[in-house]
């Protein structure tokens, strides 16, 4: 009998080891063969865990309980060697750098057939084949410090890929990526998809991508398998969807507001092209009024001191392998700003910031940090004026307890003990993680163990605090909280620079932008104004959000091209809907 | 472009020019040492490192010293690259040297100190300290050519060659490959620390609690890393059973290595004789 | 995972072993030049020592092979030859596996809970690890002529005082905090290899 179910989940619980809660409660799944089933919901609904199930580690490797099955092929995954299984099933992760296991990108495509003892010439035929899907010929010799967090997952997918697995599973396989770096890895995933047969689960947070890539997407809560559907019907359901930390892709968000004012009818357009071309026919080429058009709030110059807390003046700076990192920057920050920092990796984001506390000297020109030559500052006497939260909260903890984390800082400015326990208090109730503060750090999760980290450059009661990457690997609920943070941080009159590849979150909180590219500075504008520029934002490979894409693609018939949010451009069309 | 020494059908990495990277720095794919197949260059290091060590006759000591240091240049690697390194070998030996110098009691003519606890200097220890330092840096530079022309990958091949167990091997390239993960970990750890005040002044006592601050985070991001790492090689067929492996790359032979090789294993065979048997090559 | 596959080698213990001999060498290498350019930090000081009792305690004989290949890549990146270092870090096998077999042997519990945990930690973790592992480090690089035979009580008395204190600062805390944390991992051993 010829079985067309390539993967079939049935009535699957598992429960890890040493723990009370399932973590996976009678999961239910089937996915025919060649289907792409995208897999999506909030931090720690179960998704890796059904991956790992799918895909063979559960239960060969990974020790817990297990109900249920999980038929690969028509076989028991349960009564097949790991080894039979993984040659089917491919499974890519979510770091790079730890699944890249050799010292060269021919080394790591091989790696998988010289397990499987494959010819030298199979061998040569499938790493040519894997690495032209993904785009990486002529990389055979690369070493891994050589390449970027993309083409390191690239290469990745390709070891996978020279396998020839009848399933490919991609876990969050673009989350630890810079902006480049995911549209090199969909694309590569893509053009897998338009050239084999390949059935594929992808589990993805970015939903405006994975509409593009899915047949079927379902929902992960709370270990349950809660909605599945074709994701024309699944991204309807916003508010539901929204409530278990799902965000549907802008232009689905903003048609679903319009149709809750009753102003539209209409299906729900789940991609950019959908969403155009329905305003298109709906105002039938009309062109909007100029007076629906938004005027920018200016920013009160009062509210802001004039006084610069930052002065960056002509600065350079080479790295000791002769790198040159930034060229010429300038740049003025006053206090009470809330600016990101954006460029693709390596356009010298995090150096730039890196002269603010003091890690990094400045190779030529001048860095003032509220009055002080960065030159001759120590980073101990900056870091009581400059925050600095890593993009690894891990980096910074090593306590035994939040408390006695949170204090170490002003410890080493050598406050009194009673000064250290009121900042400790005052940075622990800012983050909300005051009750948990004798709990030991890592007996939370990411998300807590970044506020902890935050609190704890809070406690030095620093005037600046840059946040590096605070968006990287987190589920879009996490990234919104920890905005809304900065957010409450800076109404208190802190500046907050925030390094991020996030441009929703961006549009959403930040007032002005800096933009790096291969070393400088391309432009210093407020958010409306540097979003509006599309051309400068695709030179430094920049993607607006969907909704400002969308504005800007309408641009013909009067919209501005500077709209921000959907709920921007929700009050613009029901202007216009309505007249 | 196939790679001389490995028999492979690889191709020049594009936009980085033709330079490959070493244990330590980049060099050029031209260069004469990618015509020595890795296993040759293992057996050289080896060998002339250990001659290097052996001979204690400084004018023996300085022309080989010579040879490497051309042996050196001729890897085309600027100075500048290596420089620190040579820096701080040197730091290293000078500091052993000087406790030869503290502590020998090599008798001469000319007694030009004497230390309470017995121990003295003379024109003869001066003699022998410039050995020892002159044979220790010959042999550490002799290193140094293998570590800078010569991939990780090529070591691997090599060590495969030699059949050891593919588990070692694998293993040992795992460990080279971690290094630079672990490497770049380390250095965030120091920012991340100095970030919050920490700096590396006080007591003894006091700094290695501060190393410690350090340490302990490292430990922490390792425990994830194994796990995902342990996932990563299974899910690609890794299995510590007897199976059937092949390898995509070969050790190709020539007739200079075959020359190279015997060259080499001659030379400390003939080093050995001369200085044990007959008391060459020795301090006299 | 079943109880059966208790007890057997797997390949976490390749990866876990990988680990931590890159974590020694990155300790003797990069480390040892930084932290010998800090004035006041005497020789003998490496940050490797006080994590070998740790990583064999933890993984069991693949944290005694890190300890050894760790420090032998350790030395060979610091210039030392390979025919010299190689016998040389036999050292930190004594270092590491004396504490390994100690604490397995009287079953003792790694994170130190008990009295009678803290004195076999001492006794073997410390003391009688540290006396093997600096006499044989001492005297071995005397027949390869590294340093004269007189200067061995002081070197020796330097190293060991060293590794006393290294270990006694740095070991305790991590065994207590990380234990648990390393008990986790599929890549802890109850016994030696498994």
């Amino acid at each position: 009998m010829k079985v067309i179910e390539e993967i079939v989940v049935k009535d699957l619980w598992w429960r890890y080891k040493d723990r009370r809660k399932w973590t996976l409660k009678g999961i239910n799944l089937e996915v025919k063969k060649g289907e792409s089933v995208g897999i999506t919901g909030p931090s720690g609904a179960g998704k890796t865990t059904l991956c790992m199930a799918i895909c063979g580690l559960i239960p060969h490797e990974i020790p817990g309980e297990m109900k249920g099955t999980v038929k690969v092929s028509g076989t028991d995954t349960g009564s097949m060697e790991l080894r039979d299984i993984v040659r089917n099933v491919g499974i890519l992760f979510q770091d790079p750098e730890t699944q890249f296991v050799s010292m060269s990108v021919l080394d790591e495509v091989a790696f998988g057939l010289e397990n499987f003892g494959y010819s030298s010439d199979e061998m040569w035929r499938r790493i040519e084949w894997a690495l032209k899907i993904v785009g990486m010929e002529g990389y055979e010799e690369k070493h891994p410090l050589e390449l970027s967090g993309g083409e390191k997952q690239r290469v990745a997918l390709a070891s996978i890929l020279a396998l020839q697995p009848r399933i490919l599973v991609l876990d969050e396989p673009t989350s630890n990526l810079d902006a480049v770096g995911r549209e090199d890895v969909f694309s590569a995933i893509n053009t897998l998809k338009e050239r084999s047969g390949t059935t594929m689960i992808i589990v993805e947070h970015d939903t405006e991508e994975l509409v593009n890539l899915v047949d079927r997407v379902i929902l992960l809560y709370g270990g349950e398998l809660i909605s599945e559907s074709a994701p024309e019907e699944f991204f309807r359901e916003v508010d539901f969807l929204k409530e278990r930390g799902v965000w549907a892709p802008q232009v689905t968000e903003l048609y679903y507001k319009l149709s809750q004012s009753c102003l539209l009818r209409c299906k729900l357009p789940i991609t950019f092209d959908m969403a155009q071309r329905i305003i298109r026919d709906i105002l039938n080429d009309r062109k909007i009024s100029p007076s629906w058009l938004l005027s920018e709030k200016p920013v009160a110059r009062d509210t802001l001191d004039v006084r610069p807390v930052i002065a960056v003046k002509n600065l350079w700076y080479t790295y000791p392998d002769g790198t040159t990192a930034l060229q010429g920057i300038d740049l003025v920050i006053h206090k009470g700003e809330y600016i990101a920092f954006l460029g693709r990796n390596g356009s010298g984001k995090t150096t730039l910031a890196k002269h603010f506390i003091g890690l990094l000297k400045p190779f030529n020109g001048q860095v003032v940090i509220d009055g002080i030559d960065v030159r001759g500052a120590s980073v101990k006497e900056l870091a009581s004026k400059v925050g600095y939260v890593f993009q690894n909260p891990d980096h910074q903890l090593f306590c035994e307890s939040i408390e006695e984390e949170v204090g170490y800082g002003p410890k080493n400015l050598g406050l009194s003990k009673s000064e250290v326990k009121k900042r400790v208090k005052k940075a622990l109730e800012t983050v909300d993680m005051f009750p948990y503060r004798e709990e030991h750090p890592f007996s939370f999760g990411k998300a807590e163990r970044q506020r902890i980290a935050v609190a704890s450059v809070l406690a030095m009661e620093p005037r600046i605090i840059v946040v590096d990457e605070p968006t990287t690997g987190q589920d879009m609920g996490l990234s919104k909280a920890m905005m809304s943070l900065l957010d409450c941080l800076n109404k208190k009159g802190k500046t907050i620079i925030v390094i991020t590849h996030n441009l929703r979150l961006v549009a959403e909180h930040a007032k002005r932008v800096v933009i790096l590219h291969e070393g400088k500075l391309l432009l210093d504008a407020p958010t409306r104004r540097a979003f509006a520029q599309s051309e400068l934002l695709r030179k430094a490979h920049l993607r607006p959000p969907q909704i400002t894409q969308l504005s800007q693609a309408l641009r013909d018939i009067g919209f501005p091209s500077d709209v921000l949010t959907v709920d921007e451009m929700c009050n613009l069309m029901r202007a216009a809907l309505s007249s | 472009m196939s790679c001389p020494s490995c028999g492979d059908r690889s191709k020049p990495p594009p936009g980085t020019g033709i330079r490959l990277r070493s244990f330590l720095f980049y060099f050029s794919p031209d260069s004469p040492y990618q015509k020595i197949n890795p296993l040759t260059k293992l057996v050289m290091m080896v060998t002339i490192s250990t001659v290097a060590f052996i001979i204690e006759n400084i004018y023996a000591n300085l022309i080989l010293l010579l040879i490497i240091c051309a042996g050196l240049a001729f890897a085309h690697i600027s100075f500048g690259s290596f420089k620190k390194v040579i820096i701080a070998i040197s730091g290293l030996l000078l500091i052993a040297a000087l406790t030869h110098a503290f502590f020998s009691q090599i008798p001469g003519d000319i007694v030009y100190f004497n230390f309470p606890w017995g121990s003295y200097i003379t024109e003869r220890t001066i003699h022998y300290v410039t050995i020892f330092y002159l044979k220790f840096l010959a042999a550490s530079l002799a290193n140094l050519i293998f570590l800078c022309t010569t991939r990780e990958t090529d070591l691997i091949v090599a060590l495969r060659f030699l059949h050891l167990p593919y588990i070692l091997c694998f293993m040992f390239a795992l460990t080279l490959r971690l290094m630079s993960i672990l490497l770049d970990d380390w250095w965030a750890l120091i920012q991340a620390q100095r970030a919050r005040g920490m700096d590396f002044k006080g007591s003894i006592i006091e700094r290695l609690k501060k190393l410690q601050q350090i340490i302990f985070p490292l430990l922490t991001s390792i425990f994830k890393k194994i796990e995902d790492t342990n996932y990563a090689i299974l899910a690609r067929g890794f299995t510590l059973s007897d199976v059937q492996r092949t390898s995509i790359r070969q050790l190709r032979w020539r007739f200079f290595d075959y020359f190279l090789l015997t060259l080499s294993i001659v030379l400390l065979v003939v080093v050995i004789i001369a200085k044990y048997y007959y008391g060459y090559l020795s301090f006299r | 995972m079943t109880e059966k596959d208790r007890g057997e080698i797997k390949p976490i213990h390749i990866v876990s072993c990988a680990f931590c001999t890159a974590v020694m060498a990155i300790l003797c290498t990069a480390a040892g030049f930084i932290m010998a350019a800090i004035p006041g930090l005497p020789l003998g000081f490496c940050p490797a020592v006080p994590i070998m009792v740790p990583f064999a305690l933890w993984f069991g004989g693949w944290g005694v092979i890190a300890a050894y290949v760790g420090c032998a890549i350790g030395g060979v990146a610091k210039g030392i030859p390979v025919a010299i270092t190689l016998p040389w870090v036999i050292n930190d096998i004594f270092m590491a596996g004396v504490p390994l077999v100690a604490f397995r042997y009287l079953k003792a519990n790694p994170e130190l809970k008990t009295k009678r945990d803290w004195l076999i930690f001492v006794v073997f973790g410390m003391t009688v690890n540290s006396f093997f592992a600096c006499t044989w480090g001492t005297i071995i690089p005397v027949y390869f002529g590294v340093w004269p035979a007189k200067a061995v009580p002081v070197i020796w008395a330097q190293y060991i005082v060293m590794s006393l204190i290294l270990i006694g600062v740095i070991t305790p805390p991590i065994l207590k905090a990380l234990t648990k944390r390393a008990k986790k991992t599929g890549a802890y051993t109850e016994g030696i290899f498994a």
